[in-house]
């Protein structure tokens, strides 16, 4: 009975900073519209900063309190919201998902980058010491005054929202955004307001969670429980989110409590399972969730457009691919040919994230976790270097995500996101973190045992995993393992062309473009969708295997939901629908990069990831589509092409033979890609623009230039008077004629109101023509 | 056979947007839908798709009801619709709109192809067919949304204000369609505000107006209806 009152306690106030961080969470998305993933990492700034305020400078406790809530919570509010509503209106919920959690990798890096991760820091809880005595159980004051707080705030938010004039605007922009305006209300403000009041609300589960230990990545993931109260609630009602908020918390703390303290049969396996019982009770939760309606565009502009892959530049890329590999073999010292087998790997992660994410518009915000379940799978049966390995490493990868899509399936694409960093959770803390155990299977009711076998999923800190043989080749060699990656990329980007090229493709697109119309042509949604985030899972699968068998050794953080997401962001940034943004990630994070050089920028490619992803509502494309066109165009000049071409195969002999340095090809290669860009760029090759030739619509100019920058003739004016159905008029003398016309039809009734039936006569007498292509038919073309 | 509605209630809140709501469209025949604005004439059409789930009543196709049928198995049946606010695939071409539809309707490759470019043809749309669907005007989106939703081989078609954005010759030529694809024996309701189309195409009418069928009839017999004319014209007299 005593553990229980003391459980309740801390229980409750877990779960009191859950419903604060849960609240600032609803708060935003339901008056912006969008949702903070970096809501977690906001939360552990406030941790780091009153850790420095209060630990590191000394100051009073107090005084450190107020000045985070007081100023760095609003000021992170500032920040948020200039870096998202403005930037990110009209873009779709990928995009918007994607740039906040390119601020939560942003954050992070900041952190670290600040706050050295390898030095031990500790809070004292507040009022450290200070406890009451009930039934037996010391009950710390410190979690008195959590849910104290959680209390006040609570109730703050309510009497804000309803009390007050901000509240009401804030509640009005919920129901409408354009009306809201309409009746007065400044957006901008009411955006700012509920940034600013969330971020502080965030800060101050900060200060109150830091006690419990600093790290970023833990403080921004445990906060992901928050998430699972938010989901209760369906990011709508707060008083549901409270009420969520509670059940998570105390679930979380009773599952800890009772498990980790005393001898529960098995409890060596849920021990890891009670750390994600917030995480379960969201699976929970969207299962029971009800169907969201099906979603038109409702006036939002499409920006997001995925062109379709020609054979001709598919099959370019997969030959570049390879041939650069063995080319380039030979000329790598062997310390950066092992950095770079990893490349592949990555690569293929990336190409999993192009048909989901790319085309269907769905995101999958751990594609590691899918990576990690094909690399365990390599590593447990492909003890042979057999490569067909990767085959059941695609399958049960696969599996996976259809087990982790089905639940999300009904609802929109945040609450599918929301699963799958669910999954990647339950994955790192429990799943991975499983001690042995020995898989028995035997027929029923008999002791005949049909296998039995000893597994650790991820036995020690690394898995083991084979290179693979086949046919004579060892891939146990580095520069054998470059090589067989590069044809195993290639070979899927060729893949994936010939699946973006067929009707299953198209149909995923126009999908992602307008779910009511592809319903009512009878194009389904769940199977499509469904059957791409398996293919997606598989190919990850495949992505893990090979990147961990390049390294041989794995450890369990190479698969980390961090990792997963510079993935992730960078093959956004590139420009997720084209296979090439795949490559290029692969490139940008698997090969040697400047962390390498100059240890000290080691959080420099999270951060640039971050800042570039920030940068998406400008540019939702990515930057491949927004340079490939052009580039094509500049390269379509021969001499352009070739005498690039010829300085790097020049450049690639003379280091070859020894003649000039590797660092030297080095250059060659990026000075000859910096003339390309730049010849782009300044438009060499670009179609000129059209010569002032006859418009098809007869009018001598575009519209919107005519009468100011090109005179408006009277020709003009009896095609626009065409157009309108207005009566032709006789121009007046000395202007050009105007073009030969069909004869414009009967001016409509200005009222529209229904005629006497003798009206339409004529309409109707007429003989109906077999096609619909009749004389006054083609709209003046 | 063709599409019938009995008794559809459908309320938002306590507004009540269909109210006991019976109409029909049968094969061969274009029928109008009409009503001022408001009156639930796309609500009727959300639930005929089964987009909108009403609070009574029921949607039947040639006899048989869609009660709990998915909006893509409707279509799957025979049920066709285009949209008020434009739903085109905003990031593919005008052909692969079309194409994407045809390919799920048609038994192999090069029928679908063949249907694209026939329909392409016939909406005079193969100038525009190599551009972005979200770069045409309204009137060439309704044109094109016509053409896909025709791709998927409907029975019945549902119309939602489709010559609205249209210019005076693309509505005749539109008229002249709407009589073809009757004339083949589709099954046509039609929503439209412009009355001199109505009267023009369509066989039959429906008038709604507050969530009720106020008057169903001939063109010329809707037009002498004085319920018609009260709630359409607000009494005035017709000249």
């Amino acid at each position: 009975m005593s553990e229980f009152v003391g459980f309740t306690f801390s229980g409750l106030a877990t779960a009191s900073i859950y419903a604060i961080v849960a609240c600032g969470l609803t708060l935003t998305y339901t008056t912006t519209g969008i949702f903070n993933w970096a809501h977690g990492a906001l939360a552990a700034a406030g941790a780091f900063f009153y850790w420095q305020l209060a630990v590191g400078w000394d100051l009073p406790v107090w005084l450190a309190v107020v000045l985070t809530i007081g100023v760095l919570g609003p000021g992170l509010g500032l920040l948020m919201a200039s870096l998202t509503t403005r930037r990110l209106q009209g873009t779709s919920e990928t995009t918007r998902m994607v740039a906040t959690l390119a601020l939560l990798l942003g954050f992070i890096a900041g952190i670290n980058w600040i706050w050295d991760p390898s030095v031990q820091r500790r809070v004292p809880p507040l009022l450290r010491g200070k406890a009451v005595e009930l039934a037996g159980q010391r009950i710390p004051y410190a979690d008195l005054v959590t849910i104290l707080v959680a209390l006040v705030a609570a109730v703050g938010i309510y009497l804000l929202l309803h009390r007050t004039r901000p509240g009401v605007a804030m509640r009005a922009a919920v129901d409408d955004r354009r009306l809201a305006t309409l009746n007065g209300t400044v957006l901008a403000r009411t955006d700012t307001l509920s940034w600013t009041i969330s971020a502080s609300l965030a800060v101050l589960a900060g200060i109150l969670i830091a006690p419990r230990g600093l790290s970023a990545v833990n403080l921004s993931l445990v906060l992901i429980n928050a998430f699972a109260a938010s989901v209760f609630g369906r990011l709508r009602s707060l008083p549901v989110t409270f009420a969520g908020a509670l059940l998570v918390g105390l679930a979380g703390d009773y599952g800890q409590g009772y498990v980790g303290s005393r001898d529960v049969p098995g409890g060596q396996y849920l021990l890891g399972a009670v750390q994600v019982i917030p995480v379960l009770l969201l699976f929970v939760v969207l299962v029971t969730l009800p169907q969201a309606g099906l979603r038109g565009l409702r006036g939002l502009r499409i920006r997001e457009v995925a062109p379709v892959p020609s054979w001709t530049g598919a099959g370019v890329l997969a030959g570049a691919v390879v041939a650069g590999t063995v080319a380039l073999v030979p000329l790598l010292a062997p310390g950066d040919l092992n950095q770079l087998t990893r490349v592949w790997g990555i690569a293929i992660v990336g190409l999993s994230l192009v048909p989901l994410v790319g085309w269907a518009g769905r995101l999958s915000v751990c594609p590691l976790a899918f990576a990690a379940v094909g690399a365990v799978i390599a590593s447990h049966l492909g003890a042979s270097g057999n490569p067909l390995v990767l085959l059941l490493s695609a399958a049960s990868a696969g599996l996976v995500g259809l087990l982790v899509a089905l639940p999300a399936l009904r609802l929109s694409g945040l609450y599918l996101a929301l699963a799958t960093a669910a999954f990647a959770v339950i994955l790192e803390r429990w799943i991975f973190q499983l001690p042995a155990f020995t898989a028995v299977l035997r027929i029923p009711f008999t002791d005949v045992t049909l296998y039995r076998h000893q597994i650790t999923i991820f036995p020690g800190d690394s898995l083991a995993i084979e290179r693979f043989r086949f046919l004579g080749i060892d891939t146990g060699d580095d520069k054998a393992y470059l090589i067989f990656g590069a044809v195993l990329f290639a070979l899927l980007t060729l893949g994936m062309t010939a699946l973006r090229r067929s009707r299953y493709g198209t149909r995923l697109i126009a999908l992602k473009d307008s779910p009511v119309a592809s319903a009512t042509l009878g194009l389904g949604e769940r199977g499509p969708t469904l059957a791409v985030f398996a293919l997606s899972a598989a190919i990850a699968g495949v992505g893990g295997a090979v990147y961990g068998a390049a390294m041989q050794r794995p450890s369990a953080d190479s698969f980390s939901f961090f990792n997963g997401l510079t993935v992730l962001l960078a093959v956004v940034i590139l420009g997720v629908s084209s296979v090439g943004s795949a490559l290029g990630a692969g490139l940008f994070l698997g090969g040697p990069t400047l962390a390498n050089l100059v240890p000290s920028l080691s959080q420099l490619s999270a951060s640039s990831i971050a800042t570039a992803g920030i940068g998406l509502g400008g540019n939702p494309n990515g930057l491949l589509p927004m340079v490939g066109p052009a580039l094509r165009a500049a390269l379509r000049r021969r001499w352009l092409l070739l005498s690039g071409l010829a300085a790097i195969v020049a450049g690639y002999l003379l280091a070859l033979t020894e003649v000039v340095g590797n660092w030297v090809f080095v250059e060659v290669v990026v000075a000859v890609l910096v003339v390309w860009a730049a010849a782009a760029v300044a438009g060499v090759g670009a179609p000129l623009p059209a010569p002032d030739g006859p418009r098809a619509d007869g009018l001598s100019g575009a519209p919107g230039l005519l009468g100011l920058r090109q005179a408006f003739t009277a020709s003009d004016r009896q095609v626009l008077d065409h157009h309108l159905g207005l009566p032709n008029l006789p121009a007046p003398g000395g202007l050009p004629d105007p073009p030969d016309l069909p004869d414009p039809p009967d001016p409509p009734d200005p009222l529209g109101l229904p005629g006497p039936p003798g009206r339409r006569e004529p309409a109707l007498a007429g003989p109906r023509p077999d096609d619909d292509r009749g004389p006054g038919g083609s709209g003046g073309a | 056979m063709g599409l019938e509605t009995q008794g559809v209630v459908v309320r938002f809140g306590g507004r009540v947007a269909n109210d006991d709501v019976s109409v029909d469209a049968p094969d061969g025949l274009v029928t109008g839908l009409i009503g001022p604005n408001g009156a639930g004439k796309t609500t009727l059409f959300n639930v005929i798709t089964g987009t909108l789930r009403p609070a009574a009543g029921r949607v039947l196709l040639n006899g048989v009801s869609l009660d709990g049928v998915a909006p893509h198995r409707r279509a799957r049946r025979g049920l066709g619709r285009t949209f008020q606010r434009l739903e085109l695939f905003g990031s593919l071409t005008v052909r692969a709109n079309v194409r994407v539809a045809a390919d799920w309707h048609s038994k192999n490759r090069a029928e679908a192809a063949e249907t694209t470019e026939r329909l392409l043809e016939q909406f005079e749309l193969t100038d525009v067919a190599d551009t972005l669907a979200s770069g045409v005007s309204t009137g060439t989106g309704r044109i094109v949304e016509l053409a896909r939703c025709l791709a998927a081989r409907p029975t019945v078609l549902l119309l939602d204000e489709p010559a609205s954005g249209q210019d005076a010759a693309e509505r005749a030529r539109f008229a002249r369609t709407l009589r073809r694809l009757a004339g083949d024996g589709m099954a046509i309701l039609l929503v439209e505000h412009d009355m001199d189309l109505v009267m023009e195409v369509c066989d039959r009418l429906h008038v709604l107006d507050f969530g009720h069928v106020i008057a169903s009839g001939t063109p010329e017999q809707i037009q002498a209806d004085p319920r018609v004319r009260a709630a359409y014209l607000g009494d005035e007299e017709v000249a």
